[in-house]
């Protein structure tokens, strides 16, 4: 019997030990005094598409490459699928660094913060004004039967009408407006639904578009979902989505489609909230994302 | 006369019907193969077989594609997942076959008369309790929990909570934490088949080796587990093709980079997890979904070998068993033979049923923890005019696609079953060329069954519920299949031949009689494939579709020609976008409580049955 006593004792030890791990995930141990580890993207996505494109340093051999140019999926570096997913990473771990869309930052302002980046604040204002250098495109394809879909069309008014302007530039900078895009009138369609598919980076804006849209104009339906940019070329083509998603410069199969920006969209490079990291030069993301070199934190 | 040739018709076309079904798993297996191959063609053409297969680098801008790293990593953490999940999940198993006692009993020897009143009391409460029904069920929810859940669990209590402080690196992730999860995850499958192994060794092996002198430890190490050797190593083996398969978990605690497994703590991106990341960013019609593909026909051959070289494992080995225990080395007969190490095995059986007690309350703590509390009515059934997120659409999807799933399955496995208990001659080699083929479909691992889905069902339905449900379709048929044979089976021989002797025909005996005698065992199929068809995620994922979280609302929900996201594909879509973690441990919560029901469900059935016996 001794046995069995024995045995639920040590049962009892190590779940109260396993209580105890759990008890920790608040925080997570120290306090990184270095930045080690980069997070990316998966290869594809428009943001990482964009960050590579944009990130640029010195190489050991002293001319000057993109990350693009380099081979990023390194021991030091983890590539992730979506956005959420670096923000899991990063929130968990001060010693982490990823990037995410700008717009995404917001909504998760409570687990991660956005650094500058050479000197600047990762805003609005300044993405508009050209300081901070690290943005992209947002773009929707769609087929030309799209233009006779009148929720499809008046969705896109909206976009440039007041309100919709306004939502846009709380988080992102807006672009002139197309001239076939018509002005905004609230209640000219009263039926519809239409169905917007792929980079998760352009969802947010659309959630809140949509969103304002639907009540103003109610018996429309507008719903969106995908996993990135890629994704939409096929979902538009399959006639799934009326509008594809992507969040980097239209390329390849996708300029057979009709192409319009509808803003511009910055790229945070974001850490555990309560890092005492503040500012990165390129030259430091460079040698991060492609060597591994550590980054202090200050 | 035209009555009997009709009845006759009806009874050949009936056979064939069945034949059909039987054959299905085939079709499933070869069209599988076929389509998968054919769309990493251009890969391979493009890329070179060889360079696909020995290459080391996988860039998607340079189109340069290369699995071996990940081939390496998919072995190693295989490999160390089977070495850890095994020898806790095979000795777990003789635990519980022949230590676990049916009832607890504390002793208590002191004179304390206030401890002597609460021992007393607590071996009242404690003879309530059928300590093998609940270890029995504490595997099955372990099998039952998805694999999403095992994710989270991996990346918030092992990775952030435990590994980042042994890693010199502080990161955590890895081949360990990979390998830890996937062994958690395999425990179950090793666990219950060795059981059946364990179980299936007659009595007398174990009688005879006490009779001669024994203790229990000695007759169970030195005879029993032996001699279930054949059945221990096809448990393993089955243990392996699922932890070479599984994609979310491993997804969310690998690393996710292209690195050779050099040491514990190095990310890494196995097979899957290189399916699974990038798909979502792949361009249709492009070489690097063709590559991805390709990845799929690598993790397909590797574990159509797996699951092919169970056949492999001879049923018997050969050899005088128990002559090592009656012999000594000098040839002399030692009737007992003595030894610690069974002693000490049996200890250890005790620490490894403990652990995987451990893990199960752990990750169930977990979601109870972090989930109950942000459980709300608005949450769960709110519906679209509920403010924040709602559960609603993801619960019409679920219902949509189980039924979907259910209604095209179940016949078609019943039939199969039919064929091979009622009309196929037991032991004939097509019954055994299609048992082989059940047995490889149900090892296909659900991401490839994702891509086929995705090839298939994706292009002719467009993405929707029903391309979602033709591809549960595959991936529960092996379940009803061999869970109903098994009803069949346990139907008296006397009750078809009484049928018969009374005149009915063939067809009419299995419809009357022989179905209705199976009913529970028929019930434990739909339940047990309702269990995987909510567990499911890979599979779904590029069939059904992936709803964003916030756009998904249960009027587009209700249509299902539309894209819906199950639970579980919704609750890894909370994790894939990051916005409501609250919510996610609440959807956690949910299924683990749907997966809990289900398991009682399967429980009473049984039990009801064992009474009716």
């Amino acid at each position: 019997m001794n046995k069995k006593i024995m045995a639920i004792g040590l049962a009892a030890a190590m779940s109260v030990t396993a209580v105890g791990l759990m008890a920790g995930c608040g925080e997570t141990g120290e306090t990184g005094a270095f930045i080690t580890t980069a997070i990316s993207r998966t290869a594809g996505s428009g943001t990482r598409g964009a960050f590579d494109e944009l990130v640029k340093g010195k190489d050991k051999d002293g001319t000057e490459k993109a990350l693009e140019d380099m081979d990023l999926d390194q021991v030091w570096g983890f590539s992730v699928g979506t956005t959420g997913q670096v923000v899991t990473q990063v929130a968990g771990n001060a010693s982490f660094l990823g990037y995410i869309s700008l717009g995404s930052v917001a909504a998760n302002t409570d687990r991660i913060k956005a650094v500058q980046v050479e000197g600047q604040d990762a805003t609005v204002e300044n993405v508009k004004s050209g300081n901070y250098e690290l943005s992209r495109p947002f773009n929707l394809i769609y087929k030309e039967s799209a233009l006779q879909n009148e929720l499809a069309m008046d969705f896109l008014a909206y976009m440039w009408s007041d309100d919709g302007l306004e939502i846009l530039r709380q988080e992102y900078i807006d672009v002139e407006k197309p001239d076939f895009v018509e002005s905004y009138t609230a209640g000219t369609v009263k039926s519809g639904s239409i169905y917007l598919h792929g980079s998760t980076s352009l969802q947010p804006l659309i959630e809140d578009l949509a969103e304002a849209y639907m009540a103003e104009n109610p018996g429309t339906e507008i719903t969106w979902g995908g996993g990135g940019s890629g994704e939409a070329l096929a979902s538009v083509n399959s006639d799934e989505a009326v509008f594809g998603m992507i969040s980097r410069a239209a390329k390849g199969d996708e300029l057979n489609l009709e192409v319009t920006q509808i803003a511009i969209d910055g790229i945070a490079v974001v850490v555990k909230k309560d890092s005492a990291l503040t500012n990165v030069t390129f030259q430091q993301l460079f040698d991060l994302y492609a060597y591994g070199t550590q980054i202090e934190c200050k | 006369m035209t009555k009997v040739s009709s009845t006759k018709v009806k009874d050949v076309s009936a056979k064939y019907l069945f034949i059909v079904c039987a054959c299905l798993s085939i079709f499933a297996v070869f069209g599988i193969i076929i389509y998968i191959l054919a769309a990493s063609i251009p890969a391979f053409r493009e890329v070179g077989f060889f360079q696909f297969l020995f290459g080391t680098k996988w860039q998607f801008n340079t189109d340069t594609y290369g699995v071996l790293a990940m081939l390496c990593a998919t072995l190693v953490v295989t490999i160390l997942a089977v070495i850890l999940g095994g020898i806790i999940g095979v000795f777990t198993a003789v635990f519980m076959v022949f230590w676990c006692p049916d009832k607890l009993h504390i002793r208590y020897r002191g004179k304390n008369k206030s401890m002597q009143n609460f021992v007393a009391w607590m071996n009242s409460w404690l003879s309530k309790i059928n300590l093998r029904t609940i270890f029995d069920q504490i595997i099955k929810l372990l099998a039952g929990i998805p694999s999403v859940i095992y994710g989270y669990f991996g990346i918030i209590v092992l990775v952030q909570g435990g590994l980042v402080n042994m890693d010199p690196y502080h990161r955590g992730f890895g081949v360990l934490a990979t390998c830890i999860v996937l062994s958690i995850m395999i425990i179950p499958t090793i666990t219950s088949l060795t059981k059946n192994a364990l179980e299936a060794v007659p009595a007398q092996y174990f009688e005879g080796a006490l009779a001669m002198g024994n203790t229990k430890a000695q007759a169970v190490f030195r005879v029993v587990f032996p001699a279930a050797r054949s059945g221990i190593i096809s448990a393993l083996i089955l243990g392996i093709g699922r932890a070479v398969g599984e994609t979310m978990a491993v997804q969310m605690v690998a690393g996710g980079s292209v690195n050779f497994p050099t040491g514990f703590f190095i990310p890494i991106r196995p097979l899957t997890v290189n399916i699974n990341m990038e798909m979502g960013e792949v361009v249709p019609g492009s070489l690097h979904e063709s590559a991805l593909m390709a990845t799929g026909f690598v993790l397909l051959v590797l574990v159509l070998i797996i699951t092919l070289s169970v056949n492999l494992v001879p049923k018997e080995f050969k050899g005088k068993r128990g002559e090592k225990v009656l012999h000594g080395t000098s040839g002399e007969v030692v009737y007992r033979k003595k030894g610690l190490i069974p002693e000490i095995l049996k200890y250890f059986g005790m620490v490894c049923a403990a652990i995987v007690a451990i893990a199960l309350f752990a990750v169930i703590l977990f979601i109870c923890i972090n989930g109950i509390p942000n459980l709300s009515w608005g949450f769960l059934f709110g519906g679209d005019n509920y403010e924040g997120h709602s559960l609603a659409p993801a619960f019409l999807t679920t219902f949509y696609i189980i039924v979907f799933t259910l209604i095209i399955a179940l016949p078609l496995g019943i039939g199969a079953a039919i064929f091979l208990n009622e009309y196929a001659k037991p032991g004939s080699k097509f019954v055994k060329i299609i048992r082989t083929f059940i047995d490889t479909l149900a090892g296909v691992p659900s991401i490839v069954f994702g891509l086929f889905g995705y090839l298939l069902f994706a292009q002719i339905f467009g993405k929707n519920v029903f391309a979602g449900a033709f591809t549960m379709v595959l991936v529960i048929l092996p379940t009803i299949i061999r869970s109903t044979e098994e009803a069949l089976r346990a139907v008296p021989m006397e009750l078809r031949e009484a049928s018969y002797g009374l005149g009915a025909s063939k067809i009419r005996t299995i419809f009357k009689v022989v179905l209705p005698s199976a009913f529970p065992g028929i019930a434990t199929a739909t339940v047990l494939s309702v269990g995987r068809i909510i567990s499911e995620s890979a599979a779904l994922i590029y069939t059904a579709g992936m709803m964003a979280v916030a756009s998904s609302s249960v009027s587009s929900a209700i249509d299902p020609t539309n894209m819906g996201s199950t639970l579980t594909v919704f609750m890894y879509s909370f994790f894939a976008e990051g916005l409501a973690y609250e919510e996610a441990y609440a959807t956690a919560f949910v299924l683990l409580i749907i997966t809990f029901v289900l398991n009682l469900i399967v429980y009473f059935i049984q039990r009801q049955v064992k009474k009716k016996r």
